[in-house]
C-alpha cells in the first residue's frame, strides 16, 4: 500500500506506518549518507539498518528527517563512538542527554557503543583507543556503562574494538575483561568478528579461545567488515569486502552461539549500494545454515 | 521626518499586506542568491569517525615542514584584483 | 613485572604522544606497550596517531571544501596539521570541530596574501552550522502571522526573531562569488575580481531544507543585524534602514528569514 509522499529536496517521506517495527533479525546494513537516495527510491529488501548516532546529534535539519524516514520503513539500531565509556573522565552527560532524546525519537531496537576510550580531559580524538586490561580500567568502564544505562533507561550493547597494541601491565586477557563487564553491568555484547580477528592477529592471541570464554546468551548483534593487510599488521579500515578468514571465524561464531543478527559495515570508499547488499546476502547464507 | 510610531505602523501594515513566507527563492537586495539541495551531497560528519580506523594519517606532516614548499596551488590563482598581485 | 600506571595517567600520556610528537615523555609511554612480532611500541602508537590526525583532517576537508580548492589539497593538509595540535576537539560530535579555523588562518603566515581566505572560511563554517541548525523556533516565540494582533501601543516592544538557521556574514571581498565559482556544478572561467568589493550575506536554510546564500543590501543587513542583536522594533525604527522598513520587513517575512517575534514590554 502506497503511503503519502512528500518530496523535499529529493527525499520522499512516507507517512508513519501503522505497524510498529521492533526487533531485528537476519543480516542488516550500516546506513551511509550516500545511499539515502537509492534506499528511498527503491525500498530495497534489507531486514534492518544501523544508523551512526553521532550523525544525528545536530539540533535539526535534513539528517534527522532522513533518519526518521528510514525508521518508518525499516527496524533500526543506533551505533555510536561518542560515549567514551573507557575514559577516566566523567561521563559526558550532555552527550548522553542528546543521545537519549535521539533514541526516544527514533525508537531503535538497540543502542550501542564501544569498549574503548575516545576522549581525555574533555578533549576528543574521535578514534577508538585501547584500554589497559586492569582491574582499575574494568571498574571504571563498569561504572560508566551502568551510568549510561541509567540515563538511557535501556540496556546497552558494547562492542569489542580492533586494536594494534596491548599494554604490558594488563592484568587479564581481553575476554576476561569483557566477560567481567557483561557480568557486572548486565549490558549485552556486540561482537565484531572482524575486530576480533584483526586484534587476535595483531596481538597474537587465539580468536577461538576468546569466543569460547564468552557467556553464551549475551551476544545480541554481530558486526562484519573488511580489513586491509598492511604486511606488518592488519588494519581495520572498513573499506573492503569481508575477508575469507573473517567469514570462517563468523561461521565458527554462529556454530557456537546460533543465528545472531549480523551487520555489514563499510566506511572507507563506500561502494554502490548493491555491493553492500551482496555482502549482507552472503552473511544471510551463513545465518540460514545455522537457523 | 516621520516619528518612529508612524514608521513602525506603516512598515507592519505594508509588510503584512505582502503576505507571509510566500516565496521560497528570495530576491533580497534585488539580487538572486544561491540555493543548494544537499539531500545527497553532504555526508554525515561522523562518517569520518566511525568505528573504523583511518589511513588518512599525517604523522609525516609535522616532521618535514622544511621540505614542504609553502605555496598554495589551487584556484586561488584565479582571484584577481585587490591589493594582492598574483 | 611491568610497572603500571593509572588509567588517567595512561590516557593523558597517550593523548600527548599523539598530539606532541616531540614530547620527551613519549618514550615513557612506548615503554608500556607490549611489542608485537612485527611492530615496536612507537610503530603501534603511530597507527593510532595517523588514524586520529587523519580523521580530524578529513573532518576539516569536508567542512571547508572551497578553501581546499583555493589552496590545493596538499597545501590544505599541511595548513591544518598545526591547527589539529593547537585546537583540540571539545565535543563528541565531529561536526562541532573546526569553528576556530578562520581565526587560525588569520595568523597563518603562508596565506597572509590571500586576505579574503579567513572570511571565505567563515562563510563555509556558517554554511556547515546552518545545515544542522534547529528546525523550529524556540518555545515562547510567536508566529509572524500573529503580528496583526499586536496593539498599536505595543508595536515598539516587538522583538523580531530570525529563522534559527540564519547567520549573517560580511566581508570587504566578494566571498560569495569566490564560493560560487568553486562549486562542483559551476560553469565558467572561475575568475573573481576582488575589486568587486564588499558584500553583505545571509547563510540559511529554507523550509524545504534548501541551503541558501543570499546577498543583502546594506540596509537589509543592518536590519537583520539589529534583530540578531536583540534590538526592539522601536530601536530599529531609528536606524538608517528605517527609511525602507516596510520593504525590508516585507521581504524578510516573505522569504521566511524573519520567522517570529516576541513582545518584551
Amino acid at each position: 500500500m502506497a503511503g503519502f509522499f512528500v518530496f523535499l529536496c529529493g527525499i520522499s517521506m512516507t507517512d508513519k506506518r501503522f505497524s510498529t517495527v521492533s526487533g531485528i533479525a537476519g543480516a542488516g546494513l550500516g546506513l551511509r549518507s550516500g545511499h539515502y537516495q537509492h534506499i528511498f527510491e527503491t525500498n530495497p529488501s534489507v531486514p534492518w539498518f544501523e544508523l551512526l548516532s553521532d550523525n544525528y546529534m545536530g539540533e535539526g535539519g535534513l539528517p534527522i528527517v532522513r533518519a526518521e524516514a528510514i525508521r518508518d520503513l525499516y527496524p533500526i539500531t543506533l551505533h555510536g563512538v561518542g560515549m567514551s565509556l573507557g575514559s577516566a573522565d566523567a561521563l559526558n552527560v550532555d552527550y548522553m542527554a542528546r543521545l537519549k532524546s535521539l533514541a526516544d525519537r527514533l525508537e531503535p531496537t538497540y543502542v550501542s557503543d564501544h569498549i574503548a576510550w575516545v576522549s581525555i580531559d574533555g578533549q576528543y580524538t574521535h578514534d577508538l583507543l585501547p584500554l589497559p586490561y586492569t582491574l582499575e580500567a574494568q571498574k571504571n568502564i563498569i561504572d560508566k556503562i551502568s551510568q549510561a544505562q541509567d540515563i538511557l533507561g535501556r540496556t546497552l550493547l558494547v562492542e569489542n574494538p580492533s586494536s594494534y597494541l596491548m599494554f604490558n601491565f594488563s592484568e587479564m586477557s581481553e575476554q576476561e575483561f569483557v566477560g567481567g563487564v557483561l557480568e557486572q553491568t548486565g549490558c549485552q555484547l556486540l561482537l565484531d568478528v572482524n575486530n576480533l580477528y584483526v586484534s587476535a592477529q595483531n596481538n597474537s592471541f587465539s580468536a577461538s579461545e576468546y569466543l569460547a570464554a564468552l557467556p553464551k546468551d549475551r551476544i545480541k548483534e554481530i558486526h562484519l567488515a573488511g580489513y586491509e593487510n598492511k604486511g606488518d599488521y592488519l588494519f581495520d579500515t572498513h573499506g573492503y569486502t569481508v575477508r575469507d578468514p573473517v567469514w570462517r571465524l563468523y561461521q565458527e561464531t554462529l556454530e557456537m552461539f546460533g543465528a545472531i543478527p549480523t551487520l555489514i559495515e563499510w566506511d572507507t570508499d563506500v561502494p554502490d549500494f548493491d555491493v553492500l547488499l551482496g555482502e549482507s546476502k552472503k552473511a544471510q547464507m551463513f545465518l540460514d545454515e545455522v537457523a | 521626518m516621520k516619528d518612529t510610531k508612524t514608521i513602525m505602523n506603516t512598515a507592519l501594515a505594508g509588510a503584512l499586506a505582502l503576505g507571509l513566507a510566500s516565496v521560497s527563492s528570495s530576491a533580497l537586495a534585488g539580487k538572486p542568491g544561491f540555493e543548494k539541495c544537499q539531500g545527497v551531497a553532504k555526508a554525515g560528519m561522523n562518517d569520518c569517525g566511525t568505528s573504523k580506523h583511518s589511513c588518512a594519517g599525517q604523522s609525516k606532516a609535522d616532521g618535514d615542514a622544511e621540505e614542504w614548499v609553502y605555496v598554495p596551488e589551487g584556484t586561488c590563482n584565479k582571484i584577481v584584483g585587490g591589493k594582492v598581485k598574483g | 613485572m611491568n610497572k603500571g600506571m593509572s588509567l588517567l595517567e595512561l590516557q593523558r600520556l597517550f593523548y600527548k604522544t599523539v598530539f606532541d610528537s616531540q614530547s620527551p615523555e613519549n618514550g615513557e609511554f612506548y615503554a608500556r606497550i607490549k611489542t608485537t612480532v612485527n611492530l615496536s611500541g612507537e610503530q603501534s602508537v603511530n597507527i593510532y596517531k595517523d588514524s586520529i590526525l587523519g580523521g580530524l583532517t578529513d573532518a576539516l576537508f569536508s567542512i571547508y571544501p572551497v578553501c581546499v580548492k583555493l589552496v590545493g589539497e596538499m597545501f590544505f593538509k599541511h595548513m591544518v596539521a598545526d591547527y589539529l595540535r593547537r585546537y583540540p576537539s571539545n565535543s563528541p560530535d565531529l561536526g562541532d570541530y573546526g569553528s576556530e579555523f578562520s581565526v587560525y588562518i588569520t595568523d597563518f603566515e603562508p596565506v597572509r596574501e590571500l586576505e579574503y581566505l579567513a572570511d571565505l572560511v567563515t562563510l563555509e563554517w556558517s554554511w556547515h552550522r546552518a545545515f544542522n541548525a534547529p528546525d523550529t523556533l524556540a518555545a515562547g516565540i510567536c508566529s509572524i502571522a500573529d503580528l496583526s494582533t499586536v496593539a498599536e501601543v505595543d508595536q515598539g516592544s516587538i522583538h523580531f526573531v530570525t529563522t534559527p538557521s540564519a547567520i549573517l556574514v560580511r566581508s570587504i571581498f566578494p566571498i560569495h562569488q569566490i564560493w560560487q565559482v568553486n562549486q562542483e556544478d559551476y560553469v565558467g572561467n572561475g575568475i573573481v575580481n576582488l575589486d568587486d568589493g564588499a558584500v553583505c550575506l545571509v547563510v540559511w536554510r529554507n523550509a524545504a531544507f534548501g541551503m541558501r546564500i543570499d546577498v543583502l543590501s546594506e540596509q537589509e543587513y543592518e536590519f537583520l543585524q539589529a534583530v540578531t542583536d536583540g534590538k526592539s522594533f522601536s530601536e530599529i525604527a531609528t536606524l538608517p534602514c528605517a527609511s525602507d522598513l516596510s520593504g525590508i520587513l516585507g521581504r524578510c517575512m516573505q522569504t521566511g528569514l524573519i520567522a517570529g517575534f516576541t513582545l518584551v514590554k
